[in-house]
């Protein structure tokens, strides 16, 4: 038996699912943007999957790329995440993303 | 290149528990480091399915990540605190689990029953190609959005010259009104010690 794309979709879609409990359960936001690398991290295990096990693709370097900017886009969100972050704990002094709907701008 | 189903499946059962220590573990230090260990072997998978570039990229990703994330919450004295500044989970966690295991179950078992349907064709992909065939754009929109990420980033997460004045006015008046509260108390106790003084009873 050899290892194929439906191998690493199963693989994506399971560190998915798990990603979006952390999403879903955490109260601390620092927790709940570690949850969200990992969602972020599953398409790559996906997409670069796909490009290495599917030959005959439509162009070969494309998976990469799209897997390329996946990556870039993910180390986006957790630096942005994170001043976010820094950002709402110095205006309220809590971690806590369920007191965070309370916060006001002004 | 074809990766061997035992080095597939070990990883990918300690990618899963990587996954999951990262979002269950209570300490955000050791959610962290499971985190940077699930990132990492995600790239050791990639290296050994063939996508060196993608493995060595995964790599850095890993690196400055957790490099940034290490400067900005473990040597600014304030910042360390924010992990433990709320619960670890949400009272109704039972409930979010459910929901992810269906979603994740929504999609794994069309997924895990259809490896069949899947076409294999006859050519492979590199990142390398992307260094010197048509598509450089991708490299150049992502330095772009590195850059524009870096400085949002910075700009969202400095200290500005208002918040400063802010913090130290705030600091100013916290000690004044501590010095005056000590003051009041040094005054009662001498109320107190002096002879003749009416005892205090408490009720």
């Amino acid at each position: 038996m050899s290892i194929g794309p439906a191998h690493f979709a199963v693989l994506s879609a399971i560190v998915f699912a798990i990603g979006l409990y952390g999403v879903l359960a955490r109260r601390n936001a620092l927790h709940v943007l570690l949850a969200v690398v990992v969602i972020s991290l599953a398409p790559v295990i996906a997409l670069v999957g796909f490009a290495h096990t599917v030959r005959g693709g439509p162009a070969p370097p494309m998976g990469d790329a799209l897997a390329f900017f996946a990556l870039v886009t993910t180390g986006a969100i957790a630096v942005v995440g994170l001043s976010v972050v820094l950002l709402l704990w110095r205006r309220t002094g809590t971690g806590d993303v369920e007191e965070f709907v309370d916060v006001e701008g002004g | 290149m074809t990766v061997s189903p035992g080095a597939f499946y070990i990883l990918a059962v300690l990618i899963v528990a990587g996954a999951a220590a990262a979002v269950v573990l209570p300490r955000f230090r050791h959610a962290g480091a499971a985190a940077a260990a699930m990132s990492a072997l995600i790239a050791v998978l990639f290296a050994l399915i063939g996508a060196y570039g993608m493995a060595v990229v995964q790599f850095a990703f890993t690196a400055i990540l957790a490099a940034t994330f290490a400067a900005v919450l473990l040597r600014r004295e304030p910042y360390c605190r924010i992990a433990q500044s709320s619960p670890a989970t949400s009272a109704t966690w039972w409930l979010m689990a459910a929901l992810a295991a269906g979603f994740g179950a929504l999609l794994v078992v069309p997924l895990a029953l259809s490896p069949a349907a899947w076409h294999a064709g006859s050519s492979t992909a590199r990142l390398t190609a992307l260094l010197h065939y048509r598509a450089p754009y991708v490299l150049v929109v992502a330095a772009v959005l590195a850059v524009t990420a870096a400085a949002s980033a910075f700009l969202i997460g400095r200290n500005s010259a208002d918040e400063q004045a802010h913090d130290r006015a705030s600091e100013a008046h916290r000690e004044r009104e501590e010095r005056m509260r000590r003051r009041r108390e040094d005054r009662a106790a001498a109320r107190r010690a002096r002879p003749g003084a009416p005892v205090e009873t408490s009720e």
